[in-house]
């Protein structure tokens, strides 16, 4: 007989993976796999773990020297939580993007972190906002950033007795300007064609930039920040940022004549999303 | 090991249900309430929707175990004593039930909404219920009766001038 | 009053309480669960079938194969074109087609048995694109047939395209083309067989049981009067339940295993195995003289069909016939082909092609009035068919002509969007024009129906129709005409519906054909049963030569207001003398068929018109269009149901929408969903329906149709709108990010980002 566990507390959880157990928070990738899976005759899993009632993984403290964000912490609770909004815009703007209701009912942050999809908006999001992903096992803690995690669409370097507790977040300089773009094909529930993080601290002083859905895996763009930084500040510099960051990607992805849409659009989303985080950091237009 | 949860207002005990098996496949097969439909399987349209702990979630998404110690609210369980939840009754006087098979989760969905925003605008509903899919309507009737059914729940009389 | 009126529709209180049981909601325990075994590669020769691995496995039954099929094992909506194998035989001729059913005692082991039969196929050439399977030397997807892959050729000419080209002051050309569309409808697919009563039941969501047994007794080998088809409750259709699905499946497993049989498909095997709308190639050359008026149109129409032809007939045909579009216009010269691939088939979806021709016919109107230096809108008012005109089949039009009214309702709109669509930097912003005609009922074919009325003794009256509703309303409507017409109250009469062993043939919920044609057979049931009792009543009243009326459930002498008879009355002295208070209806609309080769006749006794306009912003940054407002008036002749006559407006908008902005199906690729975006409501503009009422004299208190015409010209007013906002004609959908994006590129620097 098949067991769900939905331990309370980390050091059951640890060990309970370390048996083997598939990892559950929301459900939302999980249980598409496991139904392709039913499907193709594939066996199911005999021992699930359901990670959303460990406290630490529900962590979310935003004010600390190190603002941690804990793995379960949904969607639903990144676009309404007060101090997501004031600490993070741009992390509760991508949550609103996520999915549908229902999705960022159950998704959670380290879910998206852990299925690994280039086109994930919390990822994206958190990638801009330096991430480094806090892991469990029986072997102890280890820090790993999350854009050396991610290796590659769909896959990571967890172990298979790891699980992912949260992730480290990077401080803000005050005043920091925030922006977070995405373009689907259509207005709601839709898989990221796009999407673009950026973040831009007053005078310049630090540029973050993070586009998704275009990268095997998340990153950023530290060539573009260190082009913006240099710069004067305004559109022609915005422009300059998106035709880098276009460049970037034909670089690491080759063209192709799927890309002919992705160059432009990463140019011109780059651009406006810059420009927004600027006006954001109080900068003029 | 024996899932216990409480369903449309009922005390449920099961045994034997599978780690994998979704709340959708134990509610449409174990216990035979057709009434949450399955569009997609994969938390696309949002047919499957129901209410956990009165936030509408896709059931096809949701393990059945996530339900342990919790309030699952189905479409069955909306109507009271054969008297129908305003929701209910606004998709029927504003003609938002065509062919009917978005319906029960689009009225969870709804009442989801409203749970958090008693007063939604229309843009504000068009968002909220953008996870259920509907190839009938066109949505103008269903935003038309959620705001019906909200004016109801918060006990005020029906607009004048509703379109 | 029940006419004009919206009352509750039938079983949707049902359905708000989650209590209506959809045909994939069928089944009790011990049903025995099917699953297909499907080829993903094709085409394909089979060499072998080997079911010996299934059968091996707990809980697998049988497995069936095109052997066991004991009738004729090719099925097809159209009896001339019935060309689908449900097994496949010798070659499986497009991805997804079924080459053996497992049977089994539970899911699990019927798919896991459908896994298991080992089928050794041998690749074979095949063709996927539908200019390159007419060519020469394209592999064959029927091999053997006389007109190898060209399923059908149509023809309308009138005129002398060529000389009234040289005489007019412009002529525009251009390329159009559509996308493969998925149906969608909200429930996948599914159903149930059984025994009872010594005959075999099969209960599945449809929009034709008729058709539906009718197929299957064929299939079968049966006797028409040995199966039942009942339809479930329909979760939508949209034209993709009228080709059979798992119903001959359901059939076949319970006939052999005389058990219940069920079967629903998951959305990945619907979006597989079922057809879809034809996506078309179109060349179209217009020419007008200088005050617009259209002098000649060109058009080369060409549709992929994909390896069956399902409804491919009709649709090569209404496409040609809709081809110029609702305009008078005296030279013409359409050529409509359709080519067999080796894609998944496609077949009826709501239009029937013409939702394709009217992108091009309004992409034209649009070029011709730009090249003229014309208004968009007037150019289609001068140019509008008229009473007294003909269309291009030369049927000349008495009445039921709304197209003007209709442009007249959304002028003031369309005027008050283009004043106030200026856009910015970031987004620009386009009004659009579709307008369209569309012929109610099938093309140049009889297509009756009929109905019965029943007066019980109770009091009740009875209506036994074959309409499938769909969810449209059809169940509603037919009950407010008959009550209209015998004077009774809507809640007096109760309905039989879909049920071929309890009602008789109305056709297909399709061609938006139910309310005019139906509803005129269920007005001559209605007639005959007062007839009926109204002679009746003279015998009993002995009013030879007086003038009764029936009113309120009561028989009236006129001017004697004291001698009256209650109805049931009546029924009980018919039923004494053994007769049912019974009157029996049809209606076969009067049409005449086209000649092959000028494409000349009268397809459709009546037609509806509409109007719409959309307004669109444009995402400069991403391509991404945002419908903002859409307009929709639609002569529907008579609003029987003002409220489902709405809803199918803003549905048939939003499905449109979807048409022309997102949705686009990639055989082979798209499965589910994920990868196939319909509208949600995030999508949706704010949508204005408007209802004009131009009666058609032959209509059921002047009614026609509705259903497919609200879709139509939704997609063309997108076009010109995104087109307007980028300043280049728009001709190929959907209007994609790609494609969006490529014309804000191409624009270069005139359109700089930011």
């Amino acid at each position: 007989m098949s067991r769900y566990l939905a331990p309370d507390n980390l050091a059951e959880a640890v060990a309970i993976r370390a048996q083997g157990a598939r990892i559950v928070a929301g459900g939302t990738d999980l249980m598409i796999s496991l139904r392709q899976a039913r499907l193709e005759g594939q066996p199911q899993p005999e021992l699930i773990l359901d990670v959303t009632r460990i406290p630490e993984l529900n962590r979310l403290e935003l004010g600390a020297e190190r603002p941690f964000l804990g793995a379960a912490v949904t969607f639903r609770r990144l676009k309404t939580d007060p101090e997501v909004a004031r600490v993070y815009p741009l992390l509760a703007k991508a949550a609103s993007m996520v999915g549908s209701v229902q999705v960022r009912q159950t998704g959670t942050i380290g879910g998206n972190a852990a299925n690994s999809s280039p086109a994930a908006d919390g990822v994206s999001a958190i990638t801009a906002l330096g991430a480094v992903a806090l892991l469990a096992s029986p072997r102890g803690q280890r820090e790993l950033p999350l854009s050396e995690l991610i290796t590659a669409p769909n896959k990571n370097l967890l172990a298979a007795d790891e699980l992912i507790m949260g992730f480290w977040l990077d401080r803000l300089p005050d005043g920091a300007g925030q922006a977070f773009s995405k373009v689907g094909r259509r207005q709601a529930v839709a898989i990221a064609r796009l999407n673009v993080a950026a973040a831009i601290a007053p005078e310049l002083r630090e540029v973050r930039l993070s586009v998704g859905a275009c990268f095997p895996s998340p990153r950023r763009l530290t060539l573009v920040e260190e082009l913006v930084m240099a710069g004067q500040p305004g559109p022609e510099l915005w422009r300059q940022a998106g035709r880098a960051a276009a460049t970037n990607f034909t670089d690491v992805c080759g063209w192709r004549s799927s890309a002919a849409y992705k160059v432009e659009a990463i140019a011109r989303v780059t651009a406006r999303t810059l420009a927004t985080a600027w006006a954001k950091a109080g900068g003029a237009a | 090991m024996t899932l216990d949860f409480t369903l449309n207002g009922q005390p449920v005990s099961l045994e034997g249900v599978p780690a994998a098996e979704s709340l959708l496949d134990l509610l449409r097969h174990r216990l035979d309430l057709k009434g949450t439909k399955e569009g997609c399987g994969v938390g696309e349209c949002g047919a499957c929707s129901v209410l956990l702990d009165g936030k509408v979630v896709d059931s096809c998404l949701t393990p059945a175990w996530k339900a342990a110690g919790r309030e699952v609210t189905t479409i069955e369980g909306l109507a009271r004593d054969g008297q129908l939840h305003p929701l209910q009754e606004s998709f029927l006087s504003a003609g938002a039930v065509q062919c009917g098979f978005c319906t029960p989760g689009m009225i969870l969905s709804a009442q989801s909404l409203l749970s958090d925003n008693p007063d939604p605008s229309d843009e504000e509903i068009k968002i909220a219920l953008a996870g259920n899919v509907c190839r009938c309507t066109g949505y103008h009737d269903i935003v038309l009766a959620v705001r019906r059914g909200a004016r109801a729940l918060r006990g005020e009389a029906p607009e004048a001038d509703e379109s | 009053m029940i006419l004009g009126t919206s009352p509750l529709r039938s079983g949707s209180r049902e359905r708000v309480l989650g209590d209506t049981r959809f045909g994939a909601d069928q089944g009790q325990a011990g049903d025995l669960y099917l699953a297909c075994v499907r080829i993903h590669k094709a085409p394909a020769r089979i060499d072998g079938i080997d079911p010996a691995p299934a059968l091996a496995l707990p809980g697998v039954v049988r497995v069936f194969t095109a052997a066991d099929i004991p009738g004729v094992n090719r099925l097809g909506i159209i009896p001339v074109s019935k060309d689908q194998e449900f097994l496949a035989e010798e070659l499986v001729r497009c991805p997804g087609q079924a080459v053996a059913l497992v049977a089994a005692e539970t899911p699990e082991a019927a798919r896991a048995g459908a896994r298991a039969v080992v089928v050794k196929l041998t690749g074979a050439p095949g063709v996927y694109d539908m200019a390159e399977a007419l060519a020469e030397g394209a592999p064959l997807v029927h091999p053997g047939r006389e007109q190898g892959n060209l399923l059908d050729l149509r023809v309308i000419k009138n005129g002398d395209v060529e000389a009234a080209f040289k005489a007019s002051a412009v002529v525009v050309e251009a390329d159009y083309t559509t996308s493969m569309i998925e149906h969608s409808a909200l429930e996948t697919e599914g159903g149930r067989a059984w025994w009872e009563d010594g005959k075999l039941h099969v209960t599945a969501c449809t929009q034709n049981p008729h058709y539906d047994r009718d197929d299957l007794v064929r299939f079968l080998g049966l006797k028409p009067e040995d199966l039942v088809v009942i339809q479930a409750e329909t979760g939508g259709g949209f034209g993709g339940k009228l080709d059979v699905s798992v119903q001959p499946y359901l059939a076949l497993a319970a006939w052999h295993l005389k058990r219940p049989t069920r079967l629903v498909y998951t959305r990945e095997e619907s979006f597989l195995s079922t057809g879809k709308r034809h996506p078309f190639r179109m060349h179209y050359v217009t020419g007008a003289d200088e005050q617009g008026r259209l002098t000649a149109v060109k058009a080369e129409l060409l549709a992929d069909t994909g390896a069956f032809a399902s409804y491919g007939l009709a649709v090569c045909m209404r496409a040609a016939v809709h081809a110029a579009g609702p305009y008078y216009v005296p030279n013409v010269d359409v050529t409509s082909r359709m080519a067999y691939t080796n894609n998944v088939w496609t077949g009826a979806m709501r239009g029937f092609g013409v939702p394709q021709v009217a992108l091009a016919h309004e992409g034209q109107m649009d070029a011709l009035a730009d090249a003229l230096g014309l208004d968009r809108l007037e150019i289609r008012r001068v140019n509008a068919l008229r009473p007294g005109q003909a269309t291009i089949t030369g049927q000349v039009l008495k009445g039921g002509v709304g197209l003007t009214q209709c442009l007249d309702k959304v002028e003031p709109i369309y005027r008050t969007w283009q004043a106030k669509a200026k856009g910015d930097d970031r987004f620009a912003e386009g009004v659009g024009l579709g307008v369209m005609y569309y012929g109610i009922g099938n093309t140049g074919v009889s297509n009756p129906s009929t109905a019965q009325l029943e007066w019980t003794t109770d009091g009740r009256v009875v209506l036994f129709t074959g309409v499938a509703d769909i969810g449209q309303g059809s169940d509603t409507v037919l009950r407010q005409l008959a009550a209209t017409r015998l004077g009774v109250r809507l809640e007096q009469i109760d309905l039989v519906r879909g049920d071929t062993s309890r009602t008789t043939n109305a056709g297909a919920t399709s061609a938006s054909r139910q309310t005019y044609i139906s509803g005129n057979a269920v007005m001559a049931a209605a007639e005959n049963l007062e007839a009926l009792v109204l002679g009746e009543a003279r015998k009993m009243l002995g009013a030879r030569h007086q003038e009764l009326v029936l009113e309120d459930g009561m028989v009236r002498v006129k001017g004697d207001p004291e001698s009256a008879l209650g109805v049931t009355e009546v029924v009980r002295h018919l039923t004494q003398r053994g007769q049912a208070a019974r009157g029996e209806g049809g209606f076969d609309p009067h049409t005449v068929p086209l000649k092959p080769d000028t494409g000349q006749g009268k397809p459709y006794a009546a037609y509806a018109w509409a109007a719409q306009c959309a307004f669109v912003e444009v995402d400069r940054d991403s391509g991404m269009v945002r419908v903002k407002e859409i307009a929709a008036a639609h002569d529907v002749g008579r609003a029987i149901h003002p409220k489902a006559v709405l809803g199918q407006i803003c549905g048939g908008v939003m499905m449109g929408l979807g048409l022309g902005l997102m949705e686009e199906f990639h055989p082979g690729k798209t499965s589910n969903f994920e990868d196939y975006h319909i509208p949600t409501s995030a999508d949706a503009p704010r949508i204005t329906p408007l209802i004009v009422e131009e009666p058609e004299a032959t209509g059921p208190y002047g009614a026609k149709g509705v259903g497919e015409p609200a879709l139509i010209p939704t997609a063309p007013a997108l076009a010109a709108a995104v087109g307007q906002a980028l300043g280049q004609p728009m001709r190929h959908l959907p209007l994609s990010l790609e494609r969006v994006m490529e014309t804000l590129a191409g624009a270069g620097a005139k359109d700089q980002p930011c």
